[in-house]
């Protein structure tokens, strides 16, 4: 077995008094692109940083390639990282931005960049780096643009291929879509995933985005106040969510969380007795639980309690309802087989083969 | 139903000659929920201030309720316009938060109590009335911020992307809170965003915009299964709609440059350049199917996938169930429905029906 591209063991690291990750382990292989999800605050960028060589753990080891590089400088780790805000050098053209992570070290600091531009020695393999790159990205016609005359999702293509251009060891991506159109940023998720896979480099991805999350991931790792809630491919977490915390993060609308407790044997939603719940065979100790039922799971008939339908919105090819339902606000998804209206009634049915359940307190 | 609102030829044209608002024809009937959809600088913006009072028409007219109002300044055209719901003041408990812009206007002690105390009941605050923002949790300081965004009850709602940097469950919550209030207050609301998803799930209406023009005008499911150009074909709906460009034929076929022939919906003149739309949903695996190709990416969505296929006639996208999930690599072969296609003449970008 080879080491994974990444390994983190027991990273821990606090601002003062503030923990930003505690106990963090996870590993990226070789071939694999693993998004982090969490949401502001959860550690992420912290997490970068500190794989990046930008800030030194108080705990744990950064393993690269099976080398620990915990104490070593950015620049000898080999990792890219592309952030949320475009950091292009004004001014520049796209080729001197490619180009500049080319540029050995040494030269860029002790001659500046512009000297460096005009040394000759190594401008043909740099040369040709930056046209696969552009060609790569579909940026050729941009390379002789200055980078301020760019929009929004040329930068940011351009700052990916800034990236690529020198064929790191490990890509390091932080929300580089966030500030992108919607329909931009669905079409540089799809870029972005066939483009890493062409290149056959590791790459670690962090995200609030539960949907770039759930469609870019070989492993999704779900991070909370700093610690690591789960981990798995999309479709374990999404289907076997181990807390309802985890549950919320992915899927949207986000799954529905019913309360219910046992009373003279049977299950009811906790605040209507009169409404019982079947709950199937595997139920968790106790006599309170969160029923999670995903709304692509609710059946609209079937039931035995009625609800009323407050919202009807509709997403294109499906329709979602907001359902007021024993005193819960329920989401279902459902196709659009038949129009529906505020204030209609349906009785939801919840297959219990599809729940997931949890001990509640 | 007579309208409440009418824009009709509304024009605005900036100093600098550019034509943000190229003759806009509107009407909204009261209690009505219109979105104004489009991309950066398709004069949504613009639309929506000049029935605010903050930017004068070059020419044309703005009638609420039979009243003409486009040379009436802001503050008599009783409209609310919300730009965002921006963070709630730290210092101030729910109630003051909820209560300022009542103040600010100059409404007595007994309306603020009664406009406040209606407010937070509708939202379930009640019982939050006395606390300082910090010490609430996420969901119920949006539902403050929301409270006393819409407080006031205008004779018209104007909002500009109000969600703004909102997102994931946070943006759902409140964009569900918007409608709910909006129906159950019954106030004529214009909404203005560059997402579709929000257009699509909030409009009784959307209006599609782009370059100063409508390019389209009709509730949310017509817009998505009926685009009556290529321009609203593309931006509404995501994943887009797969197009395919060909000419027809005398046998009734799309024959696209690289011979591969589609079926066409209805009877169309032969040699005309056309685009065909199929729309996610409407792709399936096919083995008598027309058009080969390879997976290239599987993305799980939870609820389903979209699967991403390179074809002869490009890149097309298929929606399936989540437990249909493709390998890459794989070698599939895809049909759809032509009931289920649009049909577009390529030279005018126009729907042919």
């Amino acid at each position: 077995m080879t080491a994974p591209a990444l390994r983190l063991s027991g990273i821990g690291h606090r601002y003062g008094s503030t923990v930003a990750l505690e106990e963090v382990s996870l590993a990226v292989d070789a071939d694999e692109l693993v998004v982090v999800l969490g949401p502001s605050g959860a550690g992420k960028t912290t997490l970068l940083r500190t794989i990046a060589g930008l800030e030194l753990p108080a705990a744990g080891r950064v393993e690269l390639h099976g080398d620990d590089v915990t104490r070593w400088t950015p620049a000898q780790r080999d990792v890219a990282f592309v952030f949320q805000n475009f950091s292009l050098y004004p001014g520049w053209t796209v080729r001197q931005n490619l180009a500049f992570p080319l540029l050995a070290p040494a030269r860029r600091a002790t001659r500046g960049v512009r000297a460096a531009f005009r040394v000759g020695a190594d401008t043909e393999e740099i040369d040709e780096r930056i046209d696969w790159a552009a060609r790569l990205l579909g940026i050729e016609r941009l390379l002789e643009r200055p980078a301020e005359l760019l929009s929004g999702g040329e930068m940011q293509r351009v700052a990916i291929g800034r990236a690529i251009v020198r064929r790191p060891r490990l890509f390091l991506l932080d929300e580089p879509l966030t500030n992108l159109d919607a329909k931009l940023r669905e079409q540089l998720r799809v870029e972005l995933v066939v483009l890493r896979r062409e290149l056959g480099i590791p790459m670690l991805y962090v995200t609030h985005d539960q949907s770039e999350a759930l469609a870019m991931g070989d492993r999704v790792v779900v991070l909370h106040a700093g610690r690591v809630l789960q981990e798995g491919t999309a479709q374990q977490v999404y289907e076997r969510p181990r807390t309802p915390k985890v549950a919320r993060q992915l899927g949207q609308p986000a799954i529905n969380l019913i309360p219910l407790r046992r009373s003279a044997g049977q299950w009811c939603v906790d605040g209507a007795e009169q409404v019982p719940v079947e709950v199937g065979l595997r139920v968790p100790d106790g006599d309170q639980l969160w029923f999670g039922i995903r709304p692509e799971a609710v059946a609209v008939a079937g039931g035995s309690h009625e609800g009323t339908v407050r919202l009807v919105e509709d997403t294109g090819p499906g329709t979602i309802l907001l359902l007021d339902w024993a005193g819960q606000e329920l989401h279902l998804l459902v196709d659009k087989s038949r129009k529906w209206s505020t204030g209609d009634h349906l009785a939801p049915y919840f297959d219990p083969e599809r729940a997931l359940l949890w001990q509640r307190s | 139903m007579s309208s409440f609102l009418e824009l009709s030829a509304l024009r605005k044209v900036f100093p600098d000659g550019t034509v943000a608002v190229d003759g806009m024809d509107l009407s909204c009937v009261e209690g009505e929920f219109v979105v104004l959809l489009g991309p950066s600088g398709c004069g949504k913006t613009t639309t929506l201030r000049m029935v605010a009072g903050l930017e004068v028409p070059s020419s044309g007219s703005i009638r609420m309720a039979g009243e003409e109002i486009a040379q009436l300044p802001p503050q008599a055209r009783d409209v609310g316009f919300v730009f965002q719901f921006y963070a709630l003041y730290p210092h101030l408990s729910v109630f003051d938060n909820v209560a300022f812009p009542l103040r600010s206007v100059g409404c007595d002690v007994v309306q603020v109590r009664q406009r406040v105390g209606e407010m937070v009941e509708r939202l379930g605050l009640e019982h939050l009335v006395g606390r300082r923002p910090a010490t609430l949790s996420g969901g119920d300081q949006q539902r403050v911020a929301l409270a006393r965004a819409l407080v006031r009850s205008p004779r018209l709602w104007l909002m500009d992307e109000p969600l703004g940097t909102l997102d994931g469950e946070g943006r759902l919550q409140m964009r569900e809170l918007i409608r709910r209030q909006q129906i159950d207050l019954g106030i004529t609301t214009i909404y203005v965003t560059h997402d579709q998803e929000e257009a699509m799930s909030l409009a009784d209406r959307v209006v599609v915009m782009e370059g100063g023009d409508i390019r389209q005008i009709g509730p949310p499911g017509e817009v998505y299964d009926d685009p009556q150009d290529l321009f609203v074909a593309d931006f509404v709906g995501s994943p887009s709609m797969n197009i395919v460009t060909g000419q027809s034929t005398a046998a009734g076929l799309l024959l696209t440059p690289c011979g591969v022939q589609l079926p066409l919906s209805r009877p169309v003149a032969a040699l005309l350049p056309l685009s065909l739309g199929v729309r996610p949903e409407a792709v399936f695996v096919d083995d008598q199917g027309p058009l080969a190709g390879t997976v290239v990416l599987d993305e799980l969505l939870g609820a389903h996938r979209n699967i991403h296929v390179d074809t002869s006639v490009g890149r097309f996208i298929m929606r399936r169930h989540p437990t249909e999930g493709l390998a890459t690599g794989t070698a599939v072969t895809l049909g759809f429905d032509p009931r289920r296609t649009c049909l577009f003449r390529t030279d005018t970008g126009k729907s042919i029906r």
